[in-house]
């Protein structure tokens, strides 16, 4: 019987120097925290995050640890809470960046996800996302002839992902929004989950809809109790307003911070 | 007149009076109290047929009108959750009627910059991100609001193009393939804003009560189509005020402000 259960330990041991990660969730909803405070821990460096980002690209940032970022927004959007770190690096210019549009960021995971070169999509016509990011091309359409956006593939080496319930073989429920978790599990790379709860394989199959993550696409599964926390997981608990508030209260100190987020988060 | 109203409840009303029955729209999951109120008293007041949309993503929720809405506020009293993956293919297929969109900048062709002020590589100003915004340009038509009315908010060019507008004016956005929508109107605590069919160029269609011509022009950084009258925003009717307070809004997130009228 497969058993992918594992440890934060083991799954932060297979996170390299110069790694690319592609994080779940969105905004401050279902951020894989137990896996990004380990990580937070460890020596590694110069990595390159992928995320609709907010608490899980900042708190990187401030540690030092991301080389560059790709994303599609950079908000806790609607939770307290304020990206300081990421803001300080970009208006120091620190920081690499690969400023997409929601949908462009989409798009390439889903070219990554098909084995495709690029994505085409309309998400960036007329938009200085083009001007920023001039390895981007902008396609004439067979058929059609219709102007088109090709975003290349984003390819991650490791994915980490937080998930309501899991079982022993890696297939997951996610019960609030799956956000862009399930495609970004078929991205390529190594994915490992962590689970509010972990249950015997053959229970989240009960009633038959179709799997929200799907266990053949797995490589680790790890029980981490509020694991998302101080962000939020529906239905099992809302965004720790205090806590986010103290985060961002810390990050205007950046000789303290890496200190502070290691004994405080 | 007795009952006072402040500039978001007016601009909840000018917002609510452009929604048409039965149309298909969008709010932002931030800051959108006053596009949402505007949504629910469209729907209570002639659009009952009308579905919006909200965040990331449910709709017609009856979250509370606040600042910062997480996940949860928004789940709870939805119709629907909705896969945040469908919706995007919802939206670029050109499905939603309107979308409202904010940002920190907007320029004579209704472009909007919610990216960073300054050069991009090292922004004195670093900002949310595009994030859906260029998308939402895939609306039929999109309305801005925008809280401040200065030159500092109206800028002749925006620094970063977040959200196309009308680019550079007549044919802009055809030529880069955009092949539908735009922005309709423009809302600010000073006026409301239209755009010249033939130039594209924003144009002044009304002023609040109490503002003056000059004044919009004087905080204004680029210079407006001034039509040769320019009549006044029809204040909230007592009918949109009672819905808005009793229904809408009964928290008074809206009159959190000093009242104008």
């Amino acid at each position: 019987m497969i058993d992918k259960q594992t440890t934060v330990e083991n799954v932060i041991a297979q996170i390299h120097d110069g790694a690319t990660l592609l994080i779940g969730g969105w905004g401050p909803a279902r951020k894989p925290m137990a896996f990004l405070r380990a990580l937070a821990k460890s020596p590694v460096k110069d990595l390159t995050i992928m995320s609709f980002a907010a608490l899980d690209l900042d708190l990187l940032v401030g540690l030092g640890k991301v080389k560059k970022a790709i994303y599609g927004f950079t908000s806790f959007e609607g939770a307290p809470g304020a990206m300081v770190n990421f803001r300080r690096a970009r208006q120091e210019g620190a920081l690499q960046a690969m400023e997409l549009s929601e949908y462009m960021f989409i798009a390439g995971i889903k070219a990554a996800a098909e084995r495709l070169p690029f994505y085409p999509t309309r998400s960036g016509l007329g938009t200085d996302i083009l001007t920023m990011n001039p390895e981007i091309e902008v396609i004439t359409a067979p058929y059609t002839g219709e102007k088109l956006v090709a975003v290349p593939a984003l390819k991650p080496d490791i994915i980490l992902i937080h998930v309501n319930v899991a079982d022993y073989a890696g297939n997951a429920r996610i019960f609030g929004d799956c956000y862009l978790d399930r495609l970004f599990v078929r991205a390529g790379g190594k994915t490992f989950l962590s689970a509010e709860r972990v249950v015997p394989t053959g229970q989240l199959a009960e009633d038959g809809r179709a799997m929200d993550i799907l266990g053949p696409w797995v490589n680790g599964v790890v029980e981490c109790p509020q694991g998302a926390a101080p962000g939020s997981c529906y239905p099992d608990y809302d965004v720790d307003a205090a806590k986010l508030a103290e985060y961002t209260w810390a990050a205007q100190d950046p000789e303290n911070f890496s200190a502070w987020a290691k004994d405080n988060l | 007149m007795s009952q006072g109203y402040t500039i978001s409840e007016l601009m909840a009303c000018v917002f609510a009076r452009e929604i048409k029955d039965g149309e298909l729209g969008g709010c932002p999951g931030v800051r959108s109290e006053v596009p949402l109120a505007s949504v629910r008293l469209a729907q209570r007041m002639h659009a009952p047929n009308t579905t919006c949309y909200y965040g990331a993503i449910v709709y017609n929720t009856d979250a509370p009108l606040s600042k910062f809405a997480t996940e949860y506020d928004r789940i709870i009293g939805a119709e629907a959750s909705v896969a945040t993956y469908e919706w995007f293919d919802t939206l670029h297929r050109g499905d939603i009627d309107f979308f409202f969109v904010g940002g920190m900048q907007v320029d004579m062709y209704g472009n909007l910059n919610l990216v960073c002020l300054g050069d991009w590589k090292k922004p004195t100003l670093r900002g949310p991100g595009s994030a859906g915004l260029n998308t939402v340009t895939f609306a039929r038509r999109h309305f801005i609001w925008i809280n401040e009315h200065t030159s500092r908010v109206f800028v002749p060019k925006v620094d970063f193009i977040s959200c196309p507008g009308y680019l550079d004016g007549p044919g802009a956005r055809e030529g880069a393939g955009l092949r539908w929508g735009g922005p309709s109107i423009v809302v600010s605590p000073l006026a409301v804003m239209d755009f010249d069919q033939e130039t594209k160029r924003m144009r002044l269609r009304s002023v609040h009560p109490g503002v003056t011509v000059d004044e919009v022009k004087q905080n204004t950084g680029f210079e407006l189509i001034i039509p040769d009258s320019v009549p006044q925003t029809p204040a909230p009717s007592e009918e949109e005020l009672r819905v808005l307070r009793t229904e809408v809004d009964p928290a008074g997130i809206l009159r959190n402000e000093e009242p104008v009228g």
